[in-house]
């Protein structure tokens, strides 16, 4: 009885089954919850990540070997090309600062305290792309748990955004870039708020594009192409520059519309990434209000500057403010007052609690109301305002 | 000892090779496809030995890129598990000195694998036809192991020739 068993273990037949079984339960337990992987990452953590550092630096060392072979007329003309850039760059900048300053005061009026732009970024550098594999589109990057990274963080580059952090391990993570054949990003226009949703396509990646989904019937991109990130997604925080629409056009049947975008962000060259460390899901009422206003057009500020400030400090800080300045905002103040005695139980729970914030947003999601128009966007805007 | 010298072979082998295949977007970013190594040393290792050794090696190649590709973890130690066992029961039925072994092999192994992912993971989710998987994925990558493949394979034959002239070796001196 016992030989039997010894040698019918060793069966190469049994031993496939077996593992078979074993495979089928760790990858049922490992999608149910996270527990199951931890050791595995941590092993990875000690592992794969130092190599991979090491062998970044190589591939560092590699690549500008390959620049330095540039030929002197190359090296010039692109001298030529850059120069010119940056003339144009330094009006630009000259233009910006001017605007730059402006917008500082008009915020200080306004009382703008906190914008998209000021989210906490950590710096991290791409250690590893492709993950040896020709459909993902992930890449590994040197900075984890430990660096206070975590799961559903948003990655930008310096030009815009590069994706979501999908997997997190103690000293490294891994992030899913827009271009990945799963990747859906719920984007807009930024001037005219018109929905869509950017998902990456085998077939337009070829050409470096990303295709457009579920456009709103009015998507016009002759205003201005740039796509942004949409403030109705889960994920993904306001306002990061995605890229430019191209080719939208009526499709075959005359309903829908057709449309690739061209990303901000050149995928082949990453190498520096920064990861925003303000989550979509913690962020507070408050400041998904800010990052708003930074979208609306201006004339639209003055309807949700009733409902932005909720807590009294600021309130105070306000009346200092506006009493110098017009009418007008004193009568939004009256408006102001007369809602905070209406609902201060719920404004003062807000702050405490930041998953409220989520249902708010959710009711709007295009993904499942399939593109919603601009103007439908805005009423709903008002609606959670109104909250 | 003779298992011991074989394993820890077999590891470094599959450890190189991994790491090849990761970095090589990142060594030539020109390239637009990566070849397949760790398929192919799986299936050379199967094919070489038996099917217990390739069984082995698709554990822990299937657990390498379970953790850079950060799904579900088991998801590629079974379909390498699978190809190892596979490739150790074709041993019978092929000759290993051919020089179109490899071609053939690497043949049915990609047709394996990338059919099994396809089915697996890409149907349910509905992302892609497999007009458009075949054409962007399958064959460009194919092309590339292929020739990648007649190399690796030939290296790996040629250490475990020596591996089995340094074994018999020993055997002669201790008797």
């Amino acid at each position: 009885m016992k030989k039997f068993k010894s040698n019918f273990f060793k069966k190469p037949q049994v031993i496939l089954v077996l593992l078979t079984l074993i495979c089928a339960a760790t990858i049922w337990l490992s999608s149910t919850n996270n527990y199951v992987a931890a050791p595995l990452r941590t092993a990875a953590g000690i592992v794969v990540v130092p190599l991979q550092r090491g062998m970044n630096q190589i591939g560092a060392w590699f690549s500008t070997k390959n620049e330095e072979r540039m030929t002197l007329e190359e090296a010039l003309e692109k001298n030529k090309q850059l120069q010119e850039k940056v003339a144009q760059l330094e009006a630009e900048h000259e233009q910006h600062a001017n605007d730059a300053d402006e917008l500082e005061r008009r915020g200080q009026l306004l009382n703008l305290k906190e914008t998209y732009n000021n989210y906490q970024t950590v710096g991290a550098t791409v250690i590893m792309k492709n993950s040896g594999n020709n459909w993902y589109r992930k890449f590994m990057i040197d900075k984890g748990k430990n660096d206070g990274l975590d799961v559903d963080m948003n990655v930008i580059a310096t030009a815009g955004l590069v994706g979501i952090i999908t997997e997190v391990g103690p000293n490294y993570s891994i992030v899913t870039s827009i271009i990945d054949e799963e990747s859906k990003v719920s984007g807009m226009l930024r001037k005219t708020l018109d929905t869509c949703i950017v998902a990456g396509d085998l077939s337009a990646i070829q050409d470096g594009k990303l295709r457009l989904e579920y456009m709103s019937n009015n998507f016009n991109n002759d205003v201005d192409s740039t796509v942004v990130t949409s403030n109705v997604s889960e994920k993904f925080l306001p306002g990061i520059v995605i890229g430019k629409a191209v080719d939208v056009k009526l499709g075959d049947n005359k309903v829908t519309k057709t449309g690739y975008l061209i990303p901000a962000v050149n995928f082949e060259r990453l190498k520096d990434v920064l990861v925003i460390t303000t989550k979509k899901q913690m962020i507070t009422e408050e400041e998904l209000e800010h990052a708003k206003e930074q979208l609306i057009d201006p004339y639209r500020q003055e309807d949700t500057s009733n409902n932005k400030e909720i807590k009294k400090e600021e309130k105070q800080t306000t009346e200092a403010a506006t009493e110098e300045t017009t009418e007008q905002t004193t009568e939004q103040l009256s408006v102001q007052q007369s809602q905070q005695e209406s609902q201060p139980s719920a404004s003062q729970q807000e702050p405490s609690t930041p998953q409220q914030s989520q249902p708010s947003s959710d009711p709007i999601n295009p993904e499942e109301s399939q593109g919603p128009s601009a103007d439908s966007i805005q009423a709903n805007f008002k609606a959670v305002d109104d909250e | 000892m003779k298992k011991l010298r074989r394993a820890v072979i077999m590891l470094l082998m599959i450890l190189i090779g991994f790491f090849i295949q990761i970095n090589c977007a990142q060594f030539v970013p020109e390239i637009s496809c990566v070849p397949n190594i760790i398929l192919v040393i799986v299936f050379s290792i199967g094919f070489l030995n038996d099917s217990k050794a390739g069984m082995a090696a698709g554990i822990i190649s299937g657990l390498l890129m379970d953790i850079v590709q950060g799904d579900n973890i088991g998801f590629y130690v079974l379909i390498f598990v699978y190809i190892g066992f596979i490739n150790g029961v074709l041993k019978r039925y092929f000759i290993s000195n051919v020089i179109l072994l490899p071609l053939v092999l690497c043949t049915i192994n990609e047709i394996l694998y990338h059919g099994s992912i396809y089915l697996i993971s890409f149907r349910n989710q509905m992302v892609h036809t497999i007009i458009e998987y075949t054409r962007h994925v399958i064959i460009p990558e194919y092309l590339v192991t292929v020739i990648s493949s007649v190399v690796i394979y030939g290296i790996i034959l040629l250490i475990y020739r020596k591996l089995e002239k340094i074994e018999k070796k020993g055997e002669t001196q201790f008797v």
